[in-house]
């Protein structure tokens, strides 16, 4: 009898584990982190989206910018590693194409006005009060992935590199 | 006795599934909007027409058939693009649309909303 009052209590260990698990956050996060996430992401997208291109060449003297991006970087890594920055390009950068290579008409009026693979692209970083990346990777903190459209308000500006730099206030994620 | 421990168990095993959070039935794909215009003449011109439709709110992806001179146009979830907006972004792209087809109706002129 003993025995079977000893698989019972177990049994009911086991149940109850079960439902607490399934009804608590047990990821034992930072609550620095889920003050930033909420600081940051958006549930409504905001208005007065631009692209990268055209934000970079509006960009004015407050350097308030909304931009559309998609979080790829071609070939490379989109993500700065342990940090809360990563590189957005132009939505329409990559896009699924059938039944066409590149254009081979030299009188083509929409090819002539090529940019600059650094006009497509951004540095978004989300930021501390003291203006320092949040150590936090991307990642971790928004729950973003490649590939994902963002849309990004914050103050942009143009680094040494001529790279444009986005300060994020707010980040919405389209999916 | 060993039948009423097995009866508890699959009793508590019962319970405990109750306070899970049911797995969301698969949705359907998402609804998408077709869009032919005169002349997409390449992979630069339809990159311009997807340029515009992205910049719309509720755009979750464009694709381009550059061939077909076609655009397709995904939506995401639980969000509608209104057809004028598509009409007019692909406008201010510099292409005329001959057709345009999705779960807005079809249309051959500027819709009206």
């Amino acid at each position: 009898m003993p025995k079977y009052k000893f698989l019972c209590c177990l049994l009911w260990l086991i149940a109850s584990a079960t439902l607490a698990g399934c009804s608590s956050d047990s990821t034992g996060e930072d609550p620095q982190v889920a003050v930033h996430r909420a600081r940051l992401l958006l549930a409504e997208e905001p208005a007065g989206t631009e692209t990268i291109v055209k934000a970079r060449q509006a960009l004015t003297a407050n350097g308030k910018v909304v931009i559309l991006g998609r979080i790829a970087a071609g070939d490379l890594s989109p993500w700065d590693e342990g940090k809360a920055a990563f590189l957005v390009s132009d939505a329409a950068a990559i896009l699924d194409e059938h039944g066409h290579g590149p254009c081979q008409d030299d009188t083509c009026h929409f090819c002539k006005g090529k940019t600059s693979i650094t006009d497509t692209l951004a540095i978004v970083q989300c930021q501390d009060d003291r203006g320092e990346v949040l150590p936090i990777d991307a990642r971790t903190l928004l729950g973003v992935e490649e590939n994902q459209l963002v849309v990004v308000c914050g103050r942009g500006e143009l680094d040494e590199l001529g790279n444009l730099v986005i300060a994020a206030e707010g980040i919405y994620i389209r999916r | 006795m060993l039948r009423a421990l097995v009866l508890g168990c699959l009793a508590m095993t019962a319970i405990a599934s109750l306070g899970r959070t049911p797995v969301a039935a698969e949705s359907p794909a998402p609804t998408f909007t077709t869009i032919v215009v005169g002349d997409m003449h390449c992979s630069a011109c339809a990159k311009k027409i997807a340029a515009k439709l992205y910049l719309l709110p509720g755009v979750l992806e464009v694709r381009a058939d550059v061939a077909n001179d076609t655009a397709y146009v995904v939506p995401q979830k639980q969000k509608s693009i209104p057809p004028k907006a598509m009409w007019e972004a692909v406008e201010s792209a510099g292409f005329d649309i001959t057709l345009m087809s999705g779960p807005g109706g079809k249309f051959t002129r500027k819709p009206k909303q």
